[in-house]
């Protein structure tokens, strides 16, 4: 929208619609490390990756070789994969302490609007088409402590300098 | 000094050899396919795309350019390239300033885009299509999506602004986003001047 842009892209350089882009601006800045790192859309992510690997994987050391293999592209190293498994162990055990509500999605709002040429003020009920066949980013509330424990160590990952270019 | 792989190597080796730097060592083929990859679809390669190339008995130049030839053909190449066409004519699913109206079919213009680029759409056609789709085609639906670049811009028209201003104002839109994006010149200046010796702008 262009009134109301997506946070992310904007600290990423998309340009404003507003005018004519020929080549975007490239910037390398805090808040980018922020919200790649802290955004919910990072983290929804995070969870969609780990919940894939549980499901194709059987072993803990599995799942984590299969995250490097598709985040990174290459196998972790011993190193690596006891750091990971740490971090999985350490966050499952702060998931289980933790409560995520389920977020309610609205099918519809109450407009409350004044008529531009006579001023009179009316209302109406406006249903939300976007909303009837929009399928949500898998939530916190979805997954288990130990998904979710997974998913922070993806969230490391998609943060990895392996990502980083110089040029 | 590394052996010229192509004829830039050379050129770059003389330079780098002026100033006392040695080229640093070839990138492995993962390295390689996660550049490519992500420079021409925006993502990450697959465990198994990786495995195919790295396996691949055939030379590297060999192996690299059917590489190139399955990302070109990928829906992902023309997904990503959009994305700059797009940045050109100020795509948005709304109409801009105060009321920012919803254009809720706005997104058949960005998938015309994408599929113009999957298609490896000659340019001329490209350009035609969007100034006059309409005009040239009237009975193809893909030439009436077309022209929607005409109408990008933020337009926003309110009770309080006579009908036939506003009109003139979306068409000065038209005019300076067509100079914005084909010929690299904003042509506001259009509004009030005619004739070549206007240079002014903005």
């Amino acid at each position: 929208l262009s009134g109301l842009r997506d946070p992310f892209f904007d600290v990423f350089n998309q340009p404003s619609p507003e005018s004519s882009c020929e080549l975007r601006s490239t910037s390398t800045v805090a808040p980018q490390a922020f919200t790649l790192f802290n955004a919910e859309a990072s983290y929804r992510r995070a969870l969609a990756l780990a919940t894939s690997v549980r499901e194709a994987t059987k072993s803990q050391d599995g799942a984590i070789r299969e995250v490097f293999l598709r985040t990174l592209g290459r196998s972790p190293t011993d190193a690596e994969l006891q750091a990971c498994s740490a971090h999985w162990k350490a966050m499952t055990a702060r998931h289980g302490k933790l409560r995520f509500e389920r977020a309610v999605s609205l099918k519809e709002v109450d407009r409350e609007a004044v008529e531009e040429n006579t001023g009179e003020k009316f209302r109406y009920v406006e249903p939300l088409e976007m909303a009837a066949d929009f399928v949500a980013d898998l939530a916190p509330a979805d997954c288990t402590a130990e998904g979710r424990g997974l998913a922070e160590v993806c969230l490391v990952l998609f943060n990895a300098n392996e990502f980083l270019t110089v040029e | 000094v590394r052996q010229p792989g192509t004829s830039i190597d050379a050129f770059l080796n003389r330079r780098l050899n002026d100033i006392g730097l040695s080229p640093a060592p070839l990138a492995d083929r993962r390295t390689l396919l996660r550049r490519i990859t992500f420079d021409l679809t925006g993502l990450p390669p697959s465990p198994e795309e990786i495995a195919a190339f790295s396996n691949d008995p055939d030379s590297d130049d060999k192996a690299f350019a059917k590489i190139v030839d399955r990302l070109l053909a990928s829906p992902h190449y023309g997904e990503r390239m959009a994305q700059h066409w797009l940045d050109a004519t100020r795509y948005a699913d709304s109409s801009g300033y105060a009321n920012d109206y919803e254009r809720g079919t706005a997104w058949r213009y960005r998938d015309y885009v994408v599929r113009s680029f999957n298609e490896d759409k000659p340019y001329d056609r490209f350009v035609r299509e969007q100034l006059a789709g309409d005009e040239i085609d009237p009975q193809n639906p893909e030439a009436l999506i077309a022209v929607c670049f005409l109408r990008m811009g933020p337009w926003e028209l309110t009770g309080m602004e006579v009908a036939k201003v506003a009109r003139q104002r979306f068409l000065d839109d038209v005019t300076d986003s067509v100079g914005q994006t084909f010929l690299a010149h904003p042509l506001q200046c259009a509004r009030c001047h005619i004739g070549a010796r206007c240079t002014s702008s903005n």
